[in-house]
């Protein structure tokens, strides 16, 4: 049992058009997204002579338009598009130019492409598998519990830490750190928590589709945290970047190129760029750690994990250039920042505490075999669903911030 | 494998159908409890005030009008006679307000208007601006019934073992103007220093809210004011100069705005504020109050 597929597209349109604040331009961008996934996969498919470059040029789409103004950058600060004709255009792109790549591009791809779920939500549809043949009973059960875990970190974390935004106009170093910590955590709940939500739904509805993370922060160190975070990204950049280069100009650069590149892809601006190359460095001196068994290597490779996480968030989360260049003069003030803790809603105090609380046990507990297997196995079991569930009941509210912020663009 | 399953966990659902009903039942309370009466109780009778007595010149805005600024004191300081439309959190939603103020005043007591100031804390909070376009509140801060409850679960049950009281909105003065009277002004709150910086949020804010004013009072003369704030050792000049510049520039490089903007002192000292940052007390409204006058008599008639 289970809706056919064009039917499930037809769903998601309704769903992301009445569920956003503005019905039509949202029915506008679906629309646009839908034609020029088409134009682009009929162009693809037909133009021999650019089978070479033509990927990279999809990929690189959204880094012209964010050059040329069309589109901002991906910071995870702001996400509604301001133009709706380019509405999901940086992943329809990417998914048609991993298709591509690896040429399983099909006219009829431009339905999964498209779904406006995902262009909202932010999961590139690099696969849909059909799996209706599998019991609706059988699919409630797997699937439900993503789709609860996903609506608690979007809403109950990512919602409330909104508050704490404002943090990002200060420079002192202090303060800079403690908002790269509470910013990553409020990306991870939302994108994640989008992620797994559209993970459940299409479980439930029939379709398997790629589980965008695989929490990451239970990785002993920074390459095996990319495995875990935004892998539908991350297999686009190893298909079109790391594969075709490795071998040609070594590790260092094909890193470099790799980390750019996806710099390129959130959008031109000088942090991104700096982002970049940054984890390109710190990826490699993780991979000469485990080479060279390097004394203290396991302690090693997790300082540089949190590093890269916390410190590549600063560089990431503000494309304010000159505010930037001001934070890297690493400004010590004093700890005064600390006293925002009791000038925000208690309910983003709570939010605070249940992120780092949940991100300690990712990381603490990942050898224990609930853990280990990556999959969210320990919040999917009975007790967590029901202390979770009890939770949303308790501390849910309308409290803003309940937006997609790596959908949209 | 990522797809194996125990089929026993379908308790999961069973669960999950539970606490589904449960919320469902919250989310009908929260809808039919959600204690605004008083802001709007407060709304209501500005506008019934404003039927009663006659004015020319009006403030508008958010509960920093409401607190600190004075139309009683302002109309006997000029010549015009004043009314203050600040309502509790400037009707939480542009739209919302504009709609009040198009209702509660008639269309030809309106084209009458001969001053219009507006003093606004959205470019004051960043993010706010944003966040308030995207609201789904109403005038008197209601939200209609959607997934999300307007106060949490949690946040009920503490206020009901607490026996707190929420913040009460006495009923508005002859001129709309906060009657402080029994209001006991608390100074312990903390500060925080924000300001929005994104030039196209604030260029756009300022357009928007411009263009309704000048539609709703066509021959007034238009005051955008940025209101005064207390943070004390929290406040950034640089900053303030910095967004306060970026306003200034988005009124002067653009003569279809016309409108005339005016940057207010911070407050002098935390003693003359009430209950936040950004409002007065009766001392500090009058302090606030007398420097707007005196800008406002430097404005050519």
């Amino acid at each position: 049992m289970g809706v056919n597929y064009f039917t499930y597209w037809i769903l998601a349109a309704v769903l992301i058009a009445v569920g956003s604040n503005d019905i039509l331009g949202s029915i506008e961008g679906i629309f646009w997204a839908l034609i020029f996934s088409f134009v682009l996969i009929f162009g693809s498919k037909n133009s021999e002579r650019f089978t070479l470059v033509a990927p990279y040029l999809l990929f690189f789409t959204i880094s012209f338009t964010s050059l040329i103004g069309l589109t901002e950058t991906l910071t995870g600060s702001h996400a509604t598009s301001s133009t709706p004709m380019l509405y999901g255009l940086s992943f329809y792109t990417a998914s048609i130019a991993y298709l591509h790549k690896k040429k399983l591009l099909m006219l009829v791809d431009v339905w999964k492409v498209s779904n406006p779920i995902m262009l909202f939500t932010g999961p590139m549809t690099l696969f849909i598998k059909d799996i209706r043949h599998r019991g609706i009973r059988h699919r409630i059960n797997f699937y439900l519990p993503f789709f609860i875990i996903g609506l608690f970190y979007f809403k109950i974390i990512g919602g409330p830490l909104i508050s704490f935004m404002f943090l990002i106009n200060e420079t002192d170093i202090v303060s800079s750190i403690v908002f790269a910590i509470i910013f990553e955590i409020f990306v991870y709940a939302n994108f994640c928590g989008l992620s797994l939500m559209i993970y459940g739904i299409s479980g439930i509805v029939g379709y398997q589709i790629p589980l965008n993370f695989k929490q990451p922060f239970s990785a002993s160190n920074i390459i095996d945290f990319w495995r875990g975070w935004h892998t539908s990204l991350s297999a686009v950049l190893k298909e079109l970047f790391y594969n075709p280069l490795r071998k040609k100009i070594g590790i260092l650069g094909t890193l470099i190129v790799v980390y750019l590149a996806s710099a390129m892809w959130h959008g031109i601006a000088f942090n991104f760029f700096l982002w970049g190359v940054f984890h390109a460095l710190l990826f490699y001196i993780t991979i000469l750690i485990n080479q060279y068994q390097v004394i203290w290597k396991n302690f090693f490779s997790v300082s540089i994990m949190f590093l890269a996480i916390i410190f590549g968030r600063f560089l990431f989360a503000d494309s304010n250039v000159n505010r930037l260049i001001e934070k890297l003069h690493f400004k010590f003030i004093d700890f005064s920042v600390f006293e925002i803790f009791f000038s925000v809603p208690k309910i983003s105090l709570i939010a605070l505490s249940i992120g780092i609380f949940l991100i300690g046990i990712e990381f603490l507990f990942r050898k224990n075999h609930y853990v280990n297997k990556r999959t969210y196995k320990h919040l999917r079991l009975p007790i967590s669903q029901f202390i979770i569930m009890l939770l949303f009941l308790l501390l849910a509210m309308s409290f803003g911030g309940e937006y997609a912020i790596y959908g949209q663009r | 494998m990522l797809y194996t399953v125990n089929v026993k966990s379908s308790i999961i659902f069973y669960m999950f159908l539970f606490f589904l009903l449960m919320y469902s039942s919250y989310l009908i309370y929260d809808h039919n409890h959600q204690n605004m009466e008083h802001i709007k109780d407060f709304g209501l009778a500005k506008r019934t005030l404003s039927e009663e007595v006659s004015f020319d010149s009006v403030l508008l805005g958010g509960s920093n009008v409401a607190y600190s600024l004075s139309a009683e004191q302002l109309t006997l300081e000029s010549n015009n006679f004043w009314f203050n439309f600040g309502l509790s959190s400037e009707g939480f939603k542009d739209e919302n307000y504009w709609s009040y103020i198009e209702e509660t005043i008639d269309k030809d007591k309106r084209s009458k208007i001969k001053f219009a100031v507006y003093s606004s804390i959205s470019p004051f909070k960043s993010g706010h601006i944003l966040y308030r376009k995207s609201s789904i509140q109403n005038i008197w801060g209601e939200i209609p019934l959607s997934f999300f409850p307007s106060l949490s679960l949690a946040h009920r049950l503490k206020s009901f073992f607490d026996n707190k009281k929420t913040l009460i909105y006495p009923m508005p003065l002859l001129r709309g103007d906060f009657n402080f009277k029994n209001k006991e002004c608390n100074q312990n709150y903390i500060v925080r220093f924000e300001r929005e910086m994104k030039e196209i949020v604030l260029q756009e804010w300022v357009e928007s809210q411009s263009k309704d004013i000048s539609r709703i009072f066509p021959n007034a003369k238009i005051i955008f004011v940025m209101p005064s704030e207390f943070y004390g050792s929290k406040y950034d000049r640089e900053l303030a100069d910095s967004m306060s510049n970026v306003l200034k520039n988005i009124v002067l490089s653009n003569p279809r705005l016309e409108i005339i903007y005016f940057s207010q002192n911070p407050f002098p000292s935390q003693k003359i504020t009430c209950d936040s940052m950004l409002h007065g007390n009766s001392e500090g409204r009058q302090w606030r109050t007398k420097e707007l006058s005196q800008f406002l008599s430097t404005i050519p008639k």
